[in-house]
C-alpha cells in the first residue's frame, strides 16, 4: 500500500509538470525538370535514367517533451521518398532522426544525443568519400554523441563529443563496410568584465579508420562581446584565433583568424532587421600576404504592414554576399493576407553565380498553427538541372 | 560609436576587397542561421557534414571537396 502510494505520488508529479508539443507536416511533390534531365545512379550502367517528371513524398515528426523542469527529450524524424534520385537528392528513399534527452537546471546542462539517418538501397548515388579508396553506396549513418555544459557565475564551460558510424556498400566487391569518426570540442570562457567573455577552445578529429592523414586537432582563443540594449538594439561580437594542424589542408590555413559581428535593429515593432559580418583570414608567411578564407556579409529587413489574427503580412529583403564561394544571393519576398483564412506568399530569389528562382504559396490556416498549403518553386541552376517543385501538404501542431 | 562604426568598416573594406582570396576557399556553417534541416547532409556526396551537439550542421573540413551542392540546397543562406 505504501509502494502504491509511492508510485502515484511520482506519476502526479511527473504528469502535472510534463509539457508536451509535437508538430507534424506531410507533403506530396512533383518535380518537372528539364527535358534533358539525366539521373546517374550507377556509372556502370549503360541505360541512362533520364526522367522529365516524377512524383515523392516527405513527412516530418517534432517531439518536445518536458518531464519536468528539469529532464527533457526531443524527437525529429523526417522520412522522404522520391521516385528516382536526383543531383541534389542522392537516395531516392531515407529517414533521418534525431533524439536527445537531457537534464538542465540554471548550472548544469547534460544531454545525449543520437543521430540516424537509413539510406535507401537501389538508386542511392554513388559516392568517393575522402579516406575511402573505392566507390561506396551510404547505407546508413548513427552519430552517438554527449554534451555538458556548465554556467558557473562569470565562468562557462562547454564540452562534447560523439563517436560517428558510416554503414556502406562498397560497391566493386558489394561488401557491406563501417567507416569510424570520432569528434570532440571544448570550450571555456570567463567574463572579466560586463558584456566582454575570453575565451580558449579545443577541437580534435580522429578518423579511425586512417592512419593520421584525416585527423585534424585545433587550438583556439579569443575575445566575445554581446550587449542587448534594449529591445531594439542588441550587439555580438566574436573575435577567434586558431592554430590547426591536419594533412589534409593547406599548410598557410593552419593559422586562422575568424571573427563575426551581428547587429540587431528594430524600428518600433513593425520593421525588424539585422546584418552580419562572418570572416576567415589567414596569413601566408612564404607569399607573405594576408589571405581571405571566406567573408559572408549578410543583411535581412522585415516590415511588417498588416497584423493578422495568426499571421500578419508583411515584406522581407534579404542580401548575401559571399564571394569567395561564389554564394552571392538576393531575396524579395511578401507575405499577403487575402481574406479570412487564406494567405499567399511570393518571393524570387538571384544569386548570379548558383541560381535564379521563384516561388508562390497558397496557404490555408485551419486554426492557429495548423493550415493547408499549395506551394510553387521554380529554380534554373547554373551547375546543376532546372526544376520545377510543386508541393502540396499539410502542416499541424498539436 | 560612429567612430567605431566607421573604423570596422574600413577593416570590413579591406578584409572583403582588399586581399587576395585563397585558391581553395572552405565551405562553413553559420551556426545562428542554421535551422537544422538537414538539406546539406543529405545532399553531401563525400559524408562531410554530420549535426553537432547543439543539433546544427558542420562541415568537417578535412572531407570536404568543395563540391558546393550544400550552398545550392540550403533554405537558410547558413552556408558561406
Amino acid at each position: 500500500m505504501k509502494k502504491l502510494f509511492l508510485l502515484l505520488i511520482v506519476l502526479y508529479a511527473v504528469t502535472v509538470q510534463a509539457q508536451l508539443s509535437s508538430y507534424t507536416d506531410i507533403s506530396f511533390r512533383y518535380i518537372n525538370t528539364d527535358s534533358s534531365s539525366e539521373f546517374f545512379t550507377d556509372p556502370n550502367d549503360s541505360e541512362v535514367k533520364k526522367a522529365s517528371g516524377y512524383s515523392g513524398m516527405d513527412w516530418e515528426y517534432h517531439l518536445n517533451y518536458k518531464f519536468n523542469k528539469n529532464l527533457f527529450l526531443t524527437w525529429n524524424n523526417q522520412l522522404f521518398y522520391s521516385e528516382v534520385s536526383s543531383e541534389l537528392r542522392n537516395s531516392f528513399l531515407y529517414d533521418k532522426s534525431r533524439l536527445s534527452i537531457g537534464f538542465r537546471n540554471s548550472v548544469h546542462k547534460l544531454s545525449l544525443f543520437l543521430n540516424n539517418r537509413f539510406y535507401g538501397d537501389d538508386d542511392t548515388t554513388i559516392s568517393n568519400i575522402a579516406g575511402l579508396d573505392t566507390l561506396i553506396k551510404k547505407r546508413a549513418t548513427f552519430a552517438y554523441g554527449l554534451n555538458y555544459e556548465l554556467n558557473f557565475g562569470k565562468l562557462e564551460f562547454a564540452t562534447s563529443g560523439y563517436y560517428r558510424n558510416l554503414r556502406y556498400l562498397e560497391y566493386t566487391t558489394s561488401q557491406n563496410e563501417w567507416e569510424n569518426d570520432l569528434y570532440l570540442a571544448s570550450k571555456l570562457g570567463y567574463q572579466i568584465i560586463p558584456h566582454w567573455q575570453i575565451f580558449t577552445n579545443f577541437y580534435y578529429k580522429d578518423d579511425l579508420n586512417q592512419v593520421d592523414w584525416y585527423d585534424q586537432t585545433k587550438w583556439g582563443a579569443g575575445v566575445a562581446y554581446e550587449n542587448r540594449f534594449d529591445f531594439f538594439n542588441s550587439v555580438e561580437a566574436v573575435v577567434n584565433y586558431f592554430h590547426s594542424e591536419t594533412d589534409e589542408l593547406p599548410q598557410y590555413q593552419n593559422d586562422y583568424l575568424f571573427t563575426k559581428v551581428r547587429y540587431f535593429k528594430r524600428f518600433g515593432t513593425t520593421f525588424s532587421s539585422f546584418i552580419t559580418y562572418i570572416n576567415r583570414s589567414t596569413y601566408n608567411t612564404s607569399q607573405e600576404k594576408l589571405l581571405r578564407i571566406s567573408n559572408l556579409i549578410r543583411l535581412q529587413a522585415k516590415y511588417i504592414y498588416q497584423e493578422g489574427r495568426a499571421e500578419s503580412s508583411y515584406l522581407l529583403f534579404s542580401g548575401k554576399y559571399n564571394p569567395e564561394n561564389s554564394g552571392s544571393k538576393l531575396r524579395l519576398g511578401v507575405n499577403q493576407h487575402l481574406f479570412k483564412d487564406l494567405y499567399f506568399g511570393i518571393a524570387g530569389e538571384y544569386a548570379p553565380d548558383l541560381y535564379n528562382g521563384y516561388e508562390g504559396e497558397f496557404r490555408y490556416l485551419l486554426s492557429g498553427f495548423r493550415y493547408l498549403y499549395l506551394r510553387y518553386q521554380l529554380r534554373d541552376y547554373q551547375d546543376f538541372v532546372g526544376t520545377q517543385k510543386i508541393q502540396a501538404g499539410l502542416s499541424y501542431q498539436f | 560609436m560612429r567612430k567605431i562604426a566607421i573604423l570596422f568598416l574600413l577593416i570590413v573594406l579591406i578584409a572583403v576587397w582588399g586581399c587576395e582570396k585563397v585558391s581553395n576557399p572552405q565551405y562553413h556553417v553559420d551556426k545562428e542561421s542554421c535551422n537544422a534541416c538537414g538539406e546539406c547532409l543529405i545532399v553531401c556526396p563525400v559524408d562531410a557534414i554530420e549535426f553537432d551537439a547543439d543539433g546544427k550542421a558542420v562541415i568537417d573540413q578535412t572531407k570536404c571537396n568543395q563540391c558546393g551542392k550544400c550552398i545550392n540546397v540550403c533554405p537558410q543562406d547558413a552556408i558561406y
